[in-house]
């Protein structure tokens, strides 16, 4: 069994900073490709070793995929905020500190997680019997801030356009009959084509990448970063169509302004431990949280407090694993990125994120990414935060919430 | 931080998790059912050999009788690939014991052929 755990996880590692680096590629989509092949895989192995090869793919994606947020600008639900400041360090030369702020946030908020688990057991259905019934009002309230907190009269109108735009897109697409993979398309749009058009409108020109062995980090910020990760990481895993993405927004404002390097930490973390902690409330309130957990869940019903305890070990040799082989990765694309033509490379992404939303949602996809990619523009138009954009996913689950 | 700090604490992190995943998987392990105990089971995860007597597919549902010493009722759900079996097949079954109408039966999450 302890073998073919261990193949287990190194092969779910190797796939996983695969699946980070492909851009578009949500881990969930990948979850429902393993689901479809897991009984060709039960052929070869145990339940557990199954069950281990997906939460050790997901952990890694959550480290990896700040790879493709950085350097290729292309973000997935769980990077789409942190696309932003990456790719600003990414034009100041600074890729791979990028890429490393976020792993440190992913791998320290990991081993948080799991030394808080005994508490968390006993905390999170608790907390999820009190708060369920407010996750409407909470966000409402997150909304109202992000509008609120643009400096003049004429931004707080535009931020509350960029909101309304935003909102009625999240609610047309996701209410689409029909419509596969609505997220990639959609978030592509806002977060990725847009930045990348606008960087080859500018003639944007990438500065020599340096790879630093130290980043500075004031020990103050790096605590209230880490807190707010694992905070923010176990909402999303507690409430119900909550997202790494929405939980950043409700962090941000939580704990006001950070630099950017304490920012990434965050986002780093925060996708590490919504994965990490969704194994907890499967075992406590038996509910899954993300899809590669709804797979785990086919595969196993319902864990034990012995499984719990071998998929929280396998999450933190994933991570361990995550880390070094994500920093080797952002190395080889630092110095490649070096060599390219940063131009011909967006004009190529851009293609390549057209194709998978061709390839996954349709044609229909194709229509959502131009419309996506329109109102993705507009906040740097009229310089506001781009950050209005979430609305997309958080005006749909105050509707689903409050209605 | 430094990047070696980063790497060292992930190489830590490994170990520990190494360290524990060996104890903590020679805990896991899926039972072999024994259906002269019934009862003693119910809510388990177990695996069970034996042969296909008698297949009653119902679409989404398929009903499979195992015998061991003793017939065993098995109900598979989305049956997909795992219905080409026939009578006769020695099979194994992975999956959680229920008591349904007074009976012991179980719940497969998965039905392969043993050759």
């Amino acid at each position: 069994m302890f073998l073919e755990i261990l193949i287990a996880i190194v092969l779910g590692c190797m796939m996983g900073v695969i699946s980070g680096v492909t851009p578009g590629l949500h881990i969930n989509l990948v979850s429902l490709i393993l689901l479809s092949i897991s009984p060709f895989l039960l052929g070869y192995t145990n339940i557990v070793a199954v069950a281990s090869f997906i939460i050790a793919m997901s952990i890694t994606h959550t480290f990896s995929d700040f790879i493709s947020a950085t350097y290729l600008g292309a973000p997935g639900e769980d990077t789409a905020l942190a696309v932003l400041p990456a790719h600003r360090l990414l034009l100041e030369g600074m890729g791979h500190e990028a890429v490393k702020l976020a792993v440190i946030g992913s791998l320290l908020c990991l081993i948080a997680t799991i030394i808080l688990s005994p508490l968390l057991i006993i905390a999170v259905p608790i907390i999820f019997a009190h708060l369920k019934n407010y996750v409407g009002w909470i966000l409402i309230a997150v909304v109202a801030l992000i509008i609120l907190r643009e400096e003049s009269m004429n931004k707080k109108f535009w931020a509350f356009v960029v909101v309304l735009l935003s909102g009625i897109l999240g609610l047309t697409v996701l209410n689409m009959p029909n419509l596969k993979d609505p997220l990639l398309p959609m978030l592509s749009g806002l977060f990725g084509v847009s930045v990348l058009l606008l960087s080859l409108t500018q003639k944007v020109t990438l500065p020599i990448q340096r790879t630093t062995e130290m980043v500075r980090l004031k020990a103050k910020n790096l605590f209230k970063a880490l807190g707010s990760g694992v905070f923010s990481g176990s909402l999303v895993s507690i409430f119900p169509g909550l997202g790494p993405a929405q939980a950043a927004v409700v962090s941000g404002q939580i704990v006001g302004e950070i630099d950017v390097f304490s920012y990434l930490v965050m986002i780093g973390g925060i996708n590490t431990v919504s994965m990490t902690l969704s194994l907890i409330t499967l075992f406590t309130i038996e509910k899954a949280r993300n899809g590669s957990i709804i797979v785990v869940q086919q595969l196993l019903q319902n864990i034990d407090l012995n499984s719990l305890i071998l998929f929280l070990c396998v999450a933190l040799i994933a991570g361990g694993i995550a880390t070094f082989l994500t920093l080797y990765v952002s190395k080889i694309f630092s110095s490649i990125m070096n060599k390219l033509n940063y131009s011909l490379l967006s004009i190529l992404i851009i293609a390549f994120i057209a194709l998978m939303v061709f390839y996954f949602s349709g044609f229909v996809g194709l229509i959502i990414l131009i419309i996506a990619t329109a109102i993705g523009l507009i906040p740097n138009i009229v310089e506001v935060s781009r950050s209005n954009s979430m609305a997309c996913l958080l005006v749909p689950i105050i509707l689903l919430n409050l209605l | 931080m430094k990047e070696t700090t980063l790497l060292k604490i992930a190489l830590a992190c490994s170990l520990v998790g190494l360290i524990a995943l060996y104890f903590i998987s020679t805990k896991i392990e899926i039972k072999d059912y024994n259906p002269s105990k019934l009862g003693n089971n119910i809510g388990d995860d177990v695996n069970l050999k034996g042969i296909v007597t008698k297949i009653t597919n119902k679409g989404n549902v398929a009903f499979l009788d195992i015998s061991q010493q003793n017939s065993v009722s098995v109900v598979l759900f989305s049956p997909g690939d795992n219905l080409k079996l026939k009578n006769g097949d020695n099979v194994e079954v992975i999956g959680k014991v229920q008591e349904y109408n007074g009976r012991n039966e179980i719940i497969a999450q998965k039905v392969r052929v043993v050759r």
